[in-house]
């Protein structure tokens, strides 16, 4: 047992490091979708609309990149936890 | 104010750009830590907006040689990342202001004018520039030691120009929301749109050359202090200015290209 405790403190620590540059990644796109759907508000211009669509779409892409990096995290953390079978058994 | 943002992303830092122009601000973008140091260097920005994820040199990096080097400038923060460690550590590396992401463009807009308010705070009452000295708490301009009588709106537009001290020109755009409180988006929209919205920024220029020129009548004093000059340049806006001899020889062909006009203030006009 007194092994093991410094290898899950690693392991944890892997994990909130992982976790913090996930939420990281998350932040530059919802600023940026934020930013030029307000902008778009703002302007109130037809011109302005299409460009936050576009950017927003292109934002939207990066988020979906960043959760799917998240599920990869999660899905390790269950893996290494055995969480995933106590689900399944559950 | 001047503002200079530092972004790596470039559709963020396109909409701040633009955004923030919409308010009326001077703006320039750059996208890593070195350019954002020489930036500084050149324009000498009233404001820097700092992303801390930068290519080159860090934004920590940037923030401690921007406490070394330009204590004038005043930082706002951007920043991803979670930590408090972080953001205390900006605050004591110099930073007025730090702002977590995801932001509000409205919530960074009413934290750029909250700065803006403590910056003029803390600006000495007394601006001086070439000949012209202005006490902006007894609302009094002298040039060359004699007192110069200005309306309300003359005396806040030669604050503005004053404030820069010559470093940068001054925008219509600027103008028209820094004397006249047109409202945001206004000077842009004018200037694109409306000559007549615009003129009244020329017509003041105007009444304000008028009225300065009177008190003097040589390029320098006795001293040697240079009469202060309102340059119009040509599609940017106004920038007040000490001549060198060179510029005061303008009509020989000295001037520099790209001014319309120089206009001395004291008694050597010259119209190029």
């Amino acid at each position: 047992m007194s092994e093991e405790a410094p290898v899950g403190g690693r392991s944890n620590r892997t994990k909130f490091k992982q976790i913090a540059v996930a939420l990281h990644e998350l932040c530059q796109p919802l600023t940026t979708l934020q930013c030029s759907l307000e902008m778009a508000a703002l302007t109130d211009t037809q011109e302005a609309y299409r460009e936050a669509m576009e950017i927003g779409l292109s934002e939207c892409r990066r988020l979906v990149a960043s959760v799917e990096s998240m599920r990869e995290v999660l899905q390790e953390a269950r893996q290494e936890t055995g969480f995933e079978e106590m689900e399944a058994g559950g | 104010m001047n503002v200079l943002i530092v972004e790596d992303d470039s559709a963020l830092g396109h909409f701040l750009d633009q955004g923030l122009k919409l308010d009326g601000h001077d703006v320039s973008v750059v996208t890593d830590g070195e350019a954002a140091l020489e930036s500084v260097a050149r324009l000498r920005p009233e404001l820097m907006i700092l992303d801390l994820g930068l290519p080159r040199m860090d934004g920590i990096e940037v923030l401690a040689e921007m406490q070394r080097h330009f204590r004038s400038t005043s930082v706002l923060v951007l920043t991803g990342r979670a930590e408090m460690e972080e953001r205390v550590k900006c605050l004591r590396l110099g930073a007025d202001d730090v702002v977590m992401k995801p932001f509000s463009f409205h919530e960074l807009r009413a934290r750029l004018h909250a700065l803006s308010r403590r910056r003029g705070q803390f600006e000495d009452p007394v601006l001086r520039f070439g000949d012209l000295e202005m006490d902006r708490t007894q609302r009094r301009v002298t040039q060359a030691g004699c007192e110069v009588e200005l309306t309300a709106t003359e005396f806040t537009l030669l604050e503005s120009l004053m404030r820069r001290r010559g470093e940068r020109v001054c925008s219509r755009a600027e103008l028209l929301r820094e004397v006249w409180r047109m409202p945001l988006g206004a000077g842009a929209v004018a200037a694109r749109t409306s000559h007549m919205d615009t003129n009244i920024v020329e017509v003041y220029i105007n009444y304000l050359r008028k009225k300065l020129g009177r008190n003097s009548s040589a390029p320098r004093d006795a001293s040697g202090v240079c009469h202060a000059v309102i340059r119009t340049v040509r599609g940017e806006g106004y920038l007040l200015d000490a001549p060198e001899e060179r510029d005061l020889n303008a009509g020989t062909g000295n001037s520099p290209p790209d001014l319309t006009a120089i206009f001395a203030l004291g008694g050597c006009v010259v119209d190029v």
